[in-house]
């Protein structure tokens, strides 16, 4: 199987969707712009250059360039989803999303439901969200917990890009609105992509390690964390499961319990800030639903609650990593 | 009797297996193994299995813990011929783990032997192990399968043939759009295959659905087949557990195609999540489900098989070996005095699967019988 990073995934899934049904269009800042520049044939595609390439093969009349304003990429992309196309709008940092809050949360959101079922709004929001990369608190917050907290919206957040296209594919099929959440720091990440276009359904979360011992549950980037920390843990004998969520909203409660009912003992890595974030959602539910079977306190690992410093020092204390997994498994192993 | 020491290392089970897992050790350290003997049980991402000592001797130490991940050719174990002195082994044990480390970095490099071919304006996906030989062999995996079933066959029987397995138009990695679904139709392509890659002295290898796909592949390419292997085959009896079949289509969770695939062994803790995953990726591919649709109403009329290929089985004049399991809940066993002229094997402990549950045995057949 030929093997393709995050970014190549991504942009594999929209050309090949776009290909499949002419009411695919694109809609962001910078997706048609640099086109003809210096040194540029195509357009930049993006800040991240993950779109490059389709505006050449689909042309201006589906990969709309938009001004700086979050507002109208929103607005535009929730109308022309409501009048019968399938839009991507890419939001460019999901820290942006202040901006545009009310066209997703208020209006987007909502029209399925308050037109009686009789509205569809098939609308996918790529965004980038994810601290590490140096880009200070207003670009590198992680914010998915603002919008699973939102009935009426889906929340996708692939850890590698086999998951990436496939969501993406799905995401951009489902007849409703879905926030898509990629990792900057992961747009280089490879693995086996198969060529021909598929699906993973949402509500499936995927079981990357398997071991009796402990569970580690992470989403988009700390699956990898978490992944890193089992292969380590493995070296001391301790056999970790970890389960990638996949989909924060729909959220596969089955996978979580199944898995905290085998090894009694839970660790959840969230990046995001730690109060109200999906970490303690999901302690919640296991604490209700599968009680009886800890053998320990229920451990969440998540950043402390303070904006993402911009201090290169401070940043890396402040991002969760592997040893903390490692010291916090140790503890609730003894 | 010299003190000759022999590693025993991580088995390589199909070219895309990586590493493995010791599950659990079936000898003791002062057991004496014999050549052939289920030494350790392995996982794989695929399957789960038991690993026969390549050699004879006692068994001096276990190096490989259980449920520790080990790349392929890592040393899980030493042999020798009489028991040797504590020195002796770790010294043999640093030696290997030295050689070892360089040897990973030279193999660094990954290869897809993964190949495809146009037939019929269908991209036909392949693998080819061995070459120069004077026997082809080519392997029709069944229902919902593709070339991966054969892990445990192909690169064992690759000493003796160039081997071929290919995926069937909607599975796999082939193309998965098809016209129909029909038997002749996918045998057209396989004869077609076989034309185009001039397998003569041909053994052709069919599991289940396979199976009748080879039978009637062999009206194009009579002279090119010298015999058949046909594993559960269809069309030997009436019955056939359709909702096998309903099941595996409509199954999209990786909970409800546990309970279909576990149907296919007898012993279903082979099955692990990796391999469910496996055949999910490949079902969720755009059409599959659609090609498989096409296909099983072409095997099923009214809840029964809809063709039946005793006669042409009998009527074929080239060796014909028919192995199925005693415990196949997919398809039920036929009576073996309903077959004149054709060699029969049963294996016992065995599901729909033989050449997974028992490849040893499978493949002891195809090299002598």
């Amino acid at each position: 199987m030929p093997i393709k990073s995050y970014k190549e995934a991504i942009n594999e899934a929209i050309a090949q969707e776009m290909k499949r049904d002419e009411n695919v269009i694109l809609i962001g800042e910078d997706v048609a712009g640099g086109a003809g520049t210096n040194g540029e044939q195509d357009a930049w595609g993006g800040v991240m250059g993950v779109t490059k390439g389709l505006l050449s093969q689909f042309g201006r009349e589906r990969i709309i360039d938009t001004p700086i304003t979050e507002t109208a990429i929103l607005g535009m992309a929730s109308g022309a989803a409501l009048t019968g196309l399938r839009p991507i709008a890419e939001l460019m940092f999901v820290d942006f999303m202040g901006v545009c809050f009310d066209q997703i949360l208020n209006q987007t959101a909502k029209f399925r439901y308050m037109f009686g079922g009789k509205a569809i709004t098939p609308l996918t929001i790529r965004t980038m969200y994810g601290g590490g990369v140096r880009a200070a608190s207003q670009h590198s917050q992680c914010l998915y917990p603002i919008f699973t907290h939102v009935p009426g919206i889906k929340v996708v957040i692939p850890s590698g890009p086999y998951d990436a296209k496939g969501l993406l594919i799905k995401s951009i099929r489902d007849n409703d609105p879905v926030i898509f959440l990629e990792h900057k720091a992961m747009y280089d990440l490879t693995e086996d992509v198969p060529d021909e276009s598929y699906v993973i359904p949402f509500g499936e979360a995927n079981f990357t390690r398997e071991g009796k011992d402990i569970t580690l549950i992470g989403m988009g980037k700390t699956v990898s964390l978490c992944n890193n920390a089992a292969d380590l843990l493995k070296k001391d004998g301790v056999h970790a499961t970890v389960l990638d969520l996949r989909t924060l909203s729909p959220l596969d409660e089955d996978s979580i319990l199944e898995s905290a009912e085998e090894t009694g003992r839970i660790i959840i890595v969230d990046e995001s800030s730690p109060r109200c974030n999906i970490a303690t959602d999901i302690s919640a539910l296991i604490c209700d639903k599968s009680f009886s079977y800890l053998k320990a306190p229920i451990k969440m690992i998540s950043p402390p609650h303070t904006p993402v410093p911009f201090s290169p020092f401070l940043e890396d204390i402040y991002m969760p990593d592997e040893q903390a997994i490692i010291s916090t498994a140790k503890k609730i192993l003894n | 009797m010299s003190d000759k020491i022999l590693p025993i290392t991580m088995p390589k089970w199909g070219l895309t297996m990586k590493e493995g897992v010791i599950v659990s050790w079936l000898k003791e350290v002062g057991d004496e193994i014999k050549k052939g003997d289920n030494l350790v049980e392995i996982e794989t991402e695929k399957v789960v299995n038991e690993f026969e000592s390549p050699e004879s001797g006692i068994l001096l130490k276990k190096i490989a813990e259980e449920n520790i991940k080990l790349n392929v050719g890592s040393l899980i174990g030493i042999l020798g011929e009489k028991i040797v002195d504590d020195n002796s082994i770790n010294e043999f044990v640093k030696e290997f783990q030295s050689n070892f480390q360089n040897q990973n970095i030279s193999e660094e490099d990954d290869i897809d032997l993964n190949k495809k071919i146009m037939i019929k304006d269908l991209e036909i996906n392949y693998m080819q192990i061995g070459e120069d030989k004077e026997k082809n062999i080519l392997f029709i995996h069944g229902f919902g399968g593709d070339l991966n079933n054969w892990v445990f066959n192909q690169e064992s029987l690759s000493n003796t043939f160039n081997t071929y397995a290919l995926d069937l138009p909607g599975h796999g990695l082939s193309h998965k759009i098809i016209e129909e679904g029909s038997i002749f139709y996918l045998a057209s392509i396989v004869s077609e295959f076989c034309k185009e890659l001039s397998l003569n002295n041909l053994t052709l290898v069919g599991h289940s659905l396979g199976a009748g796909i080879a039978i009637c592949a062999n009206e194009n390419i009579q002279d090119l087949i010298e015999r058949f292997i046909l594993i559960s085959p269809i069309g030997l009896t009436k019955e056939i557990n359709k909702s096998y079949l309903d099941n595996f289509i409509i199954a999209d969770s990786r909970r409800d195609l546990k309970k279909v695939l576990e149907e296919l062994y007898f012993d279903p803790s082979v099955i692990t999540r990796d391999m469910i995953n496996e055949v999910l990726k490949i079902k969720r591919i755009d059409n599959s489900v659609n090609a498989l649709s096409l296909i099983k109403d072409e095997i099923i009329n009214e809840g029964n098989q809809k063709n039946n290929y005793i006669k042409k089985i009998e009527e074929l004049e080239i060796p014909v070996n028919i192995i199925i399991g005693s415990n196949d809940k997919i398809i039920p066993n036929i009576d073996a005095s309903q077959l004149k002229k054709i060699n029969y094997f049963k294996l016992e402990n065995c599901g729909h699967m033989p050449h997974i549950e028992k490849s040893k045995e499978v493949n002891e057949i195809i090299l002598t019988k």
